[in-house]
C-alpha cells in the first residue's frame, strides 16, 4: 500500500515537473497567453464602460479573465493530453510502467494548475493595475476555498474528458475546438451567468467554472447582486460535482486502459 | 526457475472495419531463459511487434497465454510491469523541452525509484553510452542516434528483469548501432536474472547478439534455434570461393572429375580482376586440401581464397522461399 502510494506520488511529481518547469522554457508562449487573456478582458471592460454599467461589471470580467487560463488549461492541457501522449509515443510507455494512468493525469493537472496560476495572477494583476478594479478582501479565505474546490472539480472534468478524447482519436482536436466557445459562453466568463436563463443554467451548472465564478464574484466583487445561487450552495454543488467527476474519471481511465489493451487502436499513433 | 518468458500457442486477430480480420499471430510458442538474448526475426508485418506488445502487457491475446517471470501478462499485468522495460526503434517519446537528465529522471519516477538511486544510475549509464556531457541538452536538440541512446538508458535505469527491444537500431547510424549492441550484450551478462527479447529485421544484428533466434513470418514461427544451428541446418557442406591466375575448361573438367561425386564446382570470373573464379561446394571440410592439391597439379596459382559462411538471410530464404526484402515488399503491413 505504502509502495503504491509512493509510486503514485512520485509519478505525480514527475509529471507535474514537466508542466511547471518544462513549460517555463517556452517564455514567448507564456507572454503571448498572458497578453491574449489581458486584451480579451480589456475588450469586455471597455464594452461595459461604454454601456455605462456599474463598476461591478469590470470586477466580474477581471475574475472571468483570471479563471479563463485554468479553463483553457483543462481543455487543452488535460482533456486532450492522453491523445497527445499517444501521438508523441508516450502513452505506450506510460501504460507499460507500473504507475497508474490516474497518477499521470493528476500530476499534469497539478502541474498545469500551478503553471497556469502564474498566468492567471498576471491577468488579475494587470486588471487591477490598469483598470483600477476594486475587490473586497473580507472573504478572501472563503474565496480561496471556493477557488480550490472549483479547480478540483474543473480538473476532474478534464480527466473525464481525457479518456473520451483518447477514445475519439483524431477528432480530439476538433472536439476541443468545438466545445471551447460554447463552454466559455455557458460559464458566464465575461457576464453574470444568471442572464443565461433557467433552462441554459441547468446545463451550465455542470461546468464547474459557472458556479465557481459566480461564487467568487459574490465573495470578491462589491455590490455584485446578479448571482445564480447563494455561494454556500454553489460550493456544495461544486464539491459534489468534483466527487462525481473523480469517480467517473477513475472508472473511465480503467475502462480506456482495458480498451487500449483489447483493441490496440488506442495506443497506436495516427489512429 | 529458469524461464523468464513462456509463450504458448499465442494468437491475435485484429478486426478491421470493412475488411477481413487480420491474423497477426497464428499460434506462436517459445520460451526464453534468464541470461538469454532471444531474437524474433522477421519482415515487417510478420508478428514481431504484436508478440512484444502482448508480452509487455500492452495488448491482450485473442487466445493462448504468455508469462513473464512467472506472471500471466493478461491477468497479473500489474506484477509484470515493474519487471519490464520497452525500447522501440525510432522512438520519439518524452518531452522535447526537458533535458536528457530530466527526461530520464522523469521516467524513473514512473517506476517509483528513489531520486538518489535514479540519479546514480542515470549518471552511470549516460557515461556508458558516452552522453554524460550532453546531460543538460534539451531532448529536442538531439540527433536520432543520441535520442536512441537516451531511450536505451531509459530502459536500463529501472533495472528490469526483462528488456524488450523492438527494432532498437532502426534509423540509427552504424556507430550508434554498434554501441547499442555492445551495451545490450554487456548488460545481460552483468546479472544472471536478466534477459532480452529483441525484434529486428537486421539479420546481422540478430546473428551477432542472440543466443537463440525464432524466425517468424505471417504470424507463425518457422524455426527456433541458435543462429549457428539455423545456418548449419541449412547446408552441411563447406563452401569456398577461390580466385586463380588461369584455368581453362579442360583443366576445370579434370579437377571436377578428380574431386568426385558430391563435390560441386562452378567456374566463373572474379568481378574485379576478371580472373577465373571457382565456387566449390564440398562434402567435407577436408576436401579443400584435395582441391588445392589438384589446382597445384594443373600449375595454377591461387590468388585469393575465402570460406563462404551461410547467413541467417540464407536460412530465411530456405524457410520462406523468398528473400527477406522480397517478403517485406509483399507484406500486407508495411
Amino acid at each position: 500500500m505504502k509502495k503504491q502510494l509512493l509510486l503514485f506520488l512520485r509519478t505525480l511529481n514527475a509529471r507535474a515537473y514537466v508542466r511547471i518547469f518544462g513549460q517555463m522554457r517556452e517564455a514567448t508562449w507564456v507572454v503571448a497567453s498572458v497578453l491574449g487573456g489581458f486584451f480579451t478582458m480589456a475588450t469586455y471592460i471597455y464594452l461595459y464602460r461604454t454601456l455605462g454599467t456599474g463598476s461591478e461589471f469590470s470586477g466580474l470580467v477581471v475574475l472571468g479573465g483570471f479563471m479563463t487560463p485554468f479553463f483553457l488549461n483543462v481543455l487543452w492541457g488535460v482533456a486532450t493530453q492522453l491523445y497527445w501522449e499517444k501521438e508523441m509515443g508516450n502513452l505506450e510507455l506510460m501504460l507499460v510502467s507500473p504507475a497508474p494512468l490516474s497518477a499521470f493525469l493528476v500530476g499534469l493537472s497539478v502541474g498545469g494548475a500551478m503553471h497556469t496560476m502564474l498566468r492567471s495572477l498576471s491577468v488579475l494583476f494587470f486588471g487591477i493595475a490598469v483598470f483600477k478594479v476594486k475587490f473586497t478582501v473580507l472573504h478572501l479565505p472563503l474565496a480561496l476555498l471556493v477557488f480550490l474546490v472549483t479547480l478540483f472539480s474543473m480538473y476532474g472534468l478534464g480527466i473525464v474528458f481525457s479518456s473520451l478524447f483518447l477514445y475519439h482519436g483524431r477528432d480530439a482536436w476538433r472536439t476541443a475546438d468545438l466545445v471551447m466557445e460554447p463552454t466559455s459562453v455557458l460559464s458566464g466568463t465575461y457576464f453574470p451567468a444568471r442572464f443565461l436563463g433557467l433552462g441554459l443554467l441547468g446545463i451550465a451548472a455542470l461546468i464547474p467554472t459557472t458556479l465557481g465564478l459566480d461564487a467568487l464574484r459574490q465573495l470578491l466583487v462589491p455590490s455584485f447582486t446578479v448571482r445564480v445561487l447563494d455561494w454556500r450552495w454553489e460550493l456544495l454543488i461544486l464539491i459534489g460535482l468534483g466527487l462525481v467527476f473523480a469517480f467517473i474519471a477513475s472508472w473511465a481511465l480503467r475502462s480506456v486502459e482495458y480498451k487500449a489493451r483489447r483493441d490496440a487502436r488506442l495506443t497506436l499513433r495516427w489512429q | 526457475m529458469h524461464t523468464a518468458i513462456q509463450v504458448e500457442n499465442l494468437t491475435r486477430v485484429f478486426n478491421q472495419r470493412g475488411r477481413a480480420p487480420f491474423h497477426a499471430l497464428r499460434g506462436v510458442s517459445f520460451d526464453v531463459s534468464y541470461g538469454e538474448i532471444f531474437g524474433l526475426l522477421g519482415p515487417n508485418g510478420a508478428g514481431k511487434t504484436t508478440t512484444i506488445k502482448i508480452m509487455s502487457t500492452l495488448l491482450l491475446p485473442t487466445s493462448g497465454c504468455a508469462t513473464v517471470a512467472g506472471f500471466d501478462v493478461e491477468k497479473d499485468y500489474t506484477h509484470v510491469r515493474p519487471l519490464i522495460s520497452l525500447i522501440s526503434g525510432g522512438e520519439t517519446s518524452g518531452y522535447g523541452i526537458l533535458t536528457v537528465e530530466e527526461q530520464l529522471w522523469m521516467f524513473s519516477q514512473f517506476y517509483g525509484m528513489e531520486t538518489p538511486l535514479a540519479r546514480a544510475r542515470i549518471e552511470e549509464y549516460l557515461k556508458v553510452v558516452g552522453m554524460w556531457d550532453s546531460r543538460r541538452q534539451q531532448m529536442n536538440r538531439l540527433s536520432t542516434g543520441m535520442r536512441q541512446k537516451v531511450n536505451l538508458v531509459r530502459g536500463l535505469v529501472t533495472d528490469p528483469k526483462v528488456l524488450f527491444l523492438d527494432e532498437p537500431t532502426l534509423g540509427v547510424d552504424v556507430e550508434a548501432s554498434v554501441i547499442i549492441r555492445s551495451i545490450v550484450r554487456d548488460w545481460v551478462q552483468e546479472k544472471p536474472e536478466r534477459s532480452v527479447i529483441l525484434t529486428t529485421h537486421y539479420m546481422a544484428e540478430a546473428d551477432e547478439l542472440c543466443s537463440r533466434v525464432a524466425i517468424i513470418n505471417h504470424g507463425l514461427i518457422l524455426a527456433n534455434a541458435a543462429p549457428s544451428q539455423l545456418k548449419q541446418d541449412l547446408d552441411s557442406r563447406a563452401h569456398y570461393e577461390i580466385t586463380v591466375d588461369r584455368l581453362d575448361g579442360k583443366q576445370f573438367d579434370l579437377i571436377t572429375a578428380f574431386m568426385g561425386e558430391g563435390n560441386d564446382l562452378v567456374l566463373g570470373a572474379d568481378k574485379v580482376t576478371n580472373n577465373p573464379m571457382l565456387v566449390a561446394h564440398l562434402m567435407h571440410e577436408s576436401d579443400i586440401v584435395r582441391l588445392i592439391t589438384a589446382l597445384a597439379g594443373q600449375g595454377v596459382t591461387l590468388e585469393y581464397m575465402r570460406k563462404l559462411e551461410p547467413t541467417l538471410e540464407d536460412a530465411f530464404l530456405k524457410m520462406v522461399g523468398r528473400r527477406f526484402e522480397d517478403e517485406e515488399a509483399a507484406s500486407p503491413v508495411s
